[in-house]
């Protein structure tokens, strides 16, 4: 793995000290609202950056992963009512449980792929939601499911004791984007990452080059599902209820036009997503602004990411802004001195 | 280059497809009530200026801020309830305040999102400074936030759906929510003799709770019922009105808990298929009782569709507090598109009951001292309820569990059924009046 490069340096620290004031100084500036939003972007930047995994390095359209977030939702509240587990444990068997069931998902992408794999992943969705609004999220009842749909006081889903309070579990959410981040990068940098490109590239070149493309293209599935399943045990926690209804299978669709909008060729395109899905919502409400115009502004700025910029708007603005800056640079140096032009 | 083409092509269909989705969002809000609004509004005979105690004077003092948290998604809409509340608050406003000071009313949507009913009631607190919640109508908030009024001593106003609503120190409601009035419905059904119901609701948190009621009711009258659900918005009305009446039998009923636009969508599906003779009843919760689904269905319903009223019927009932409802809809209630009916008489009586308690309140407007008011409320007559409402110092509140039936006639819903009380037989009616008592009936105005 190269880290060393041109501006690699001032590039961390720059991100280092981006990261250190999100995790230090927005929840000593910001109100509980916006807190509570941030952390909902934390836990879907996550879901972004698997689903990046897919779509941008391997290729590999998914409209599930809603119900593969579900999954890691459900098996995070099972374990964390049945067991007294630590949090981070929690976290990783819930990674490892989805990770299993959203290689399941995976297989049909090892014969198909874009339209028809968008379409099987959504119908694979729905099958999940299905089986999931069945049975319902656990809320503190006995058995396999732990739900008892009479209690009248279901129980809350705990939360890790360093992180009771919403500023902590906060910050908790950051780590956990944090690392699952970290995971990525390296996945994305090191020899899967070189594989995924040639498969994106042509499948038939890197088969020709001695990639296992079917390895490769499972093990895409399964860093997908296992970050997407952590995001979903940090959900659990910072929800502390789980309904069936949360996990329509349509926002699927908004996930990747999100993740689309926001760039799937890079992390900072997760993290633009994760903002977009989670904070933009929230300013609507406080502008009032009806929701019904998020869907809208979604679709047509996928349209204009499609046309205008396909690595997203994490590419498109900061290209851009350097472009305008550099414009009126240019138009300044080529104005004519004000002496000049009184003679 | 290369990469931009290959990007484009692959990406293209998703995002189509989310543009598509996009416009079906959009347009998939269920049908609007607007269109469905009685066309001859009846004149109010009571003048607004009653809803305050100094007439005609706007008042200017320092707020009270109140705040309410609605469900609002495709399918399921609860805004009527607030935006009347809030059309009560303008008119108090308009006419003295209380006591000279306005009340500013903030209202938060939200979608069952348990992470955005916190941020909301975060927001309501820490930037609006609410001092108390008032007209809370949610699928799943009072699960969600219960405890943190709780925390902070807020004493809610609401109406009620999800258990804790019902089931907790801080939640008092002038409705009987989705499992009281099914109870009723039920119980009216079963008065006629009914053997067989089905009892048919939209499958959102709580579905288990919402039949507890009945569950209790029919095994002790020996009465056979079955439990269906829906995913709303109901995408194919004809066949879930075709089960309904396969299930219930020539001598049986079918009981729905649906909002209004979903209800509407099954019977008339039932009017279409010719299906409203083939049970020998219709029985329908609470949000049936509207005079624009009245309206809808025509006159084969008369005597047939017997909706639970949790409060008083509007075009039978003649009292001052009717008349100042039907005034203040007419004049403020612009935003109310679901027209006169429950939820809009629901959100109007919180707001009276929270009007009642603020004009009690003596000092300063404070979380304590308003609170304390709103806990203290104790046999008011709010018009609108069978019973005198109370919110007392009670680990759980059910203060409407007496309510009327309804039916359609031409065009309205008239009286079918006096007060009636819930049965006891739910165990969470018998657990409230164990506590509180059965409250007085209310005396007419």
């Amino acid at each position: 793995m190269r880290l060393k490069g041109h501006g690699m340096l001032p590039r961390i620290v720059v991100i280092a000290a981006l990261y250190l004031f999100a995790l230090f100084g927005l929840p000593a500036l910001l109100s509980l609202y916006y807190i509570d939003s941030l952390t909902q972007a934390a836990i879907f930047s996550i879901v972004a950056v698997g689903l990046g995994v897919l779509v941008g390095r391997v290729g590999l359209y998914s409209l599930g992963q809603y119900a593969v977030l579900a999954i890691g939702a459900w098996v995070a509240a099972r374990l964390l009512f049945a067991t007294t587990l630590p949090y981070p444990v929690v976290l990783l068997a819930a990674g490892v449980v989805t990770m299993v069931i959203g290689m399941i998902f995976g297989l049909p992408a090892l014969r198909v792929r874009g339209l028809y794999l968008a379409l099987i992943t959504l119908m694979m969705a729905g099958a999940l939601t299905v089986v999931i609004t069945t049975t319902n999220f656990p809320n503190g009842g006995s058995g396999f499911w732990g739900y008892n749909g009479s209690t009248v006081h279901p129980a809350a889903i705990r939360r890790p004791a360093i992180a009771a309070g919403d500023p902590a579990y906060y910050r908790y959410s950051l780590v956990v984007a944090a690392i699952m981040f970290i995971l990525v990068f390296v996945h994305v940098r090191t020899k899967p990452g070189r594989a995924w490109v040639a498969i994106r590239q042509s499948e038939s070149a890197a088969l020709a080059a001695g990639i296992n493309t079917t390895l490769y293209k499972l093990w895409a599935w399964a860093l997908a599902s296992f970050v997407t399943g952590v995001a979903g045990g940090v959900l659990a926690g910072s929800s502390h209820y789980l309904y069936s209804i949360d996990f329509p299978v349509q926002d699927s669709i908004t996930l990747l036009a999100v993740v689309l909008m926001g760039g799937a060729y890079s992390l900072w395109g997760a993290v633009v997503a994760g903002l977009l899905l989670q904070l933009l919502p929230a300013l609507f409400q406080v502008w009032g602004v009806s929701n019904d115009w998020i869907t809208i502004l979604f679709g047509i700025g996928v349209l204009n990411v499609l046309i205008t910029a396909p690595r997203g708007l994490a590419d498109q603005v900061p290209r851009d802004l350097g472009r305008l800056v550099r414009k009126l640079r240019a138009v300044g140096q080529r104005a004519p001195a004000p002496e000049a032009t009184a003679r | 280059m290369g990469f931009r083409k290959r990007a484009f092509r692959f990406a293209v269909a998703p995002a189509v497809l989310a543009v598509a989705f996009g416009m079906l969002a959009t347009l998939s809000t269920g049908p609007s009530y607007a269109s469905l609004r009685p066309s001859t509004a009846a004149s109010a005979k009571s003048s607004t200026s009653s809803c305050g105690t100094n007439p005609g004077v706007k008042a200017k003092g320092t707020p009270i801020n109140l705040g309410a948290i609605v469900t609002d998604q495709p399918g399921t809409s609860f805004t009527d309830i607030s935006n009347m509340a809030a059309a009560y608050f303008t008119c108090v406003d308009d006419n003295g305040g209380i006591d000279g000071h306005p009340i500013h009313y903030f209202i938060k949507t939200e979608q069952s999102v348990p992470s955005q009913i916190t941020a909301d009631a975060h927001y309501l607190v820490d930037t609006d400074h609410v001092i108390d919640m008032v007209g809370n109508t949610s699928i799943i908030e009072c699960s969600v936030d219960y405890k943190y009024w709780e925390s902070l001593g807020f004493r809610v106003i609401a109406s009620g759906i999800a258990p804790q609503c019902y089931s907790t120190p801080n939640y008092a409601d002038v409705n009987m929510g989705p499992r009281y009035s099914s109870d009723g419905a039920a119980q009216y059904a079963i008065s006629k003799g009914i053997k067989d119901i089905v009892f048919d609701q939209s499958n959102v948190p709580g579905t288990q709770y919402n039949v507890g009621g009945i569950v209790a009711i029919t095994k002790h009258d020996g009465v056979k019922l079955t439990q269906l659900t829906e995913d709303v918005p109901i995408s194919d009305p004809d066949e879930v009105a075709l089960k309904e009446v396969d299930d219930a039998g020539p001598n049986g009923a079918v009981i729905l808990n649906f909002t209004p636009p979903e209800a509407l969508l099954i019977l008339q599906a039932a009017q279409k298929l010719g299906l409203e003779d083939r049970v020998k009843m219709w029985g329908c919760s609470t949000p049936c009782n509207t005079d624009f689904l009245s309206e809808s269905l025509g006159s084969k319903w008369n005597d047939k569709l017997f909706v639970n009223a949790e409060l008083a019927p509007p075009d039978s009932t003649h009292t001052k507090t009717m008349d100042l409802y039907k005034a203040i809809y007419h004049q403020y209630g612009k935003a109310v598109s679901g027209g006169i009916g429950s939820f809009s008489e629901m959100g109007f009586t919180e707001a009276e009951i929270m009007v009642h308690a603020l004009e009690k309140v003596k000092g300063a407007y404070t979380v304590k001292s308003v609170n304390a008011a709103v806990e203290s409320v104790h046999n008011f007559v709010t018009g609108m309820n069978c019973q005198r409402w109370t919110y007392g110092d009670y680990s759980l509140h059910i203060a409407n569990n007496e309510d009327y039936t309804v039916t359609p006639e031409n065009g309205k819903m008239v009286l079918a059924q006096g007060c009636t009380l819930i049965s006891p037989l739910d165990p969470q009616i018998a657990a409230y009046r164990k506590a509180a008592g059965t409250a007085p009936l209310a005396p007419g105005e």
